[in-house]
């Protein structure tokens, strides 16, 4: 593969990034435990899977095919998430107490 | 490892656990490139000797000079934390404020302000009165809190999941 060195440069980058970037996320959810940084933190998750495909792909554990399919269907994921957790925020709702204007997080039992 | 060598590596952690009172676990085993054994080592005999002082709060093991009582070690865990150390010094500076005033001030969406002044109120830093029906912000001990904020430097990686909360509440706030 004529691309060989400079693919596994931009894999091990985009790697590091996307493991920064789930780390974050992950500390993010447990300093919150509320779903839409779950969510956000799955959808991050989805680039570091993103990057295990390519991998895989690379070592010849993948057909091109099938990595191809997998690439989209971790895109379509990442946004289903982000929607997710866009909308989720919508409903972990902020109630302003009777007398105060400092809000309190409330999840709805939907 | 030789005596002299563990000396000093002992002396290097209560060395840093001082400069940085606070200090968590994963970051004396970065800054000072240890081995989290080696670490965990020193620190229980440091505890020991009541040289270094662990307290658990907010969810991590913070270690401490034994000079800081219990108001300052929770109010220097969460002065830690970028926001918090921004919301408190908006307060030192212009304080009492309105609780949506200050998160404008600072430049966060309500839900980040909240958040942190809920743990900063009730670590005792931070008091919440009520004027009509506007929350007011204010400083319980102002002079005090002002010194330790002085002393509480965030590391990169609290810095960073503390923007990366801001990020997300700003995007996904109404």
């Amino acid at each position: 593969m004529a691309n060989g060195p400079l693919l596994i440069v931009l894999l091990a980058l985009a790697g590091v990034a996307a493991a920064t970037l789930l780390g974050l996320a992950l500390a993010g959810f447990a300093r919150r435990r509320s779903r839409p940084y779950l969510l956000v933190a799955l959808a991050l998750a989805t680039l570091l899977i993103r990057v295990a495909v390519a991998s895989a792909a690379m070592a010849g554990l993948l057909t091109d095919p099938d990595h191809h399919l997998a690439e989209h269907v971790l895109d379509v994921l990442m946004a289903a998430l982000v929607i997710a957790a866009v909308y989720t925020a919508r409903s972990v709702r902020r109630r302003a107490n009777a007398d105060t204007d400092t809000e309190r997080e409330v999840v709805d039992d939907d | 490892m030789t005596e002299t060598r563990e000396n000093a590596t002992r002396r290097a952690i209560h060395d840093h656990v001082h400069e940085r009172p606070g200090v968590h676990f994963n970051e004396l085993t970065r800054v000072l490139d240890l081995a989290p054994g080696q670490v965990q080592y020193h620190l229980k005999r440091l505890t020991r000797a009541d040289r270094v002082v662990a307290a658990d709060l907010f969810g991590r093991t913070h270690y401490y000079p034994p000079e800081f009582d219990d108001w300052e070690r929770a109010a220097l865990a969460l002065l830690h934390r970028e926001t918090s150390a921004d919301i408190v010094a908006e307060l030192l500076a212009a304080g009492p404020l309105g609780a949506s005033e200050t998160a404008e001030r600072v430049g966060i969406a309500r839900s980040t302000c909240s958040w942190h002044v809920d743990r900063l109120s009730e670590a005792g830093v931070v008091r919440t009165e009520r004027d009509g029906n506007r929350v007011v912000l204010a400083l319980a001990e102002p002079e005090r809190t002002a010194r330790l904020l002085q002393r509480a430097e965030p590391s990169l990686p609290e810095r960073l999941v503390d923007r990366f909360t801001r990020l997300v509440d700003s995007l996904l706030a109404e």
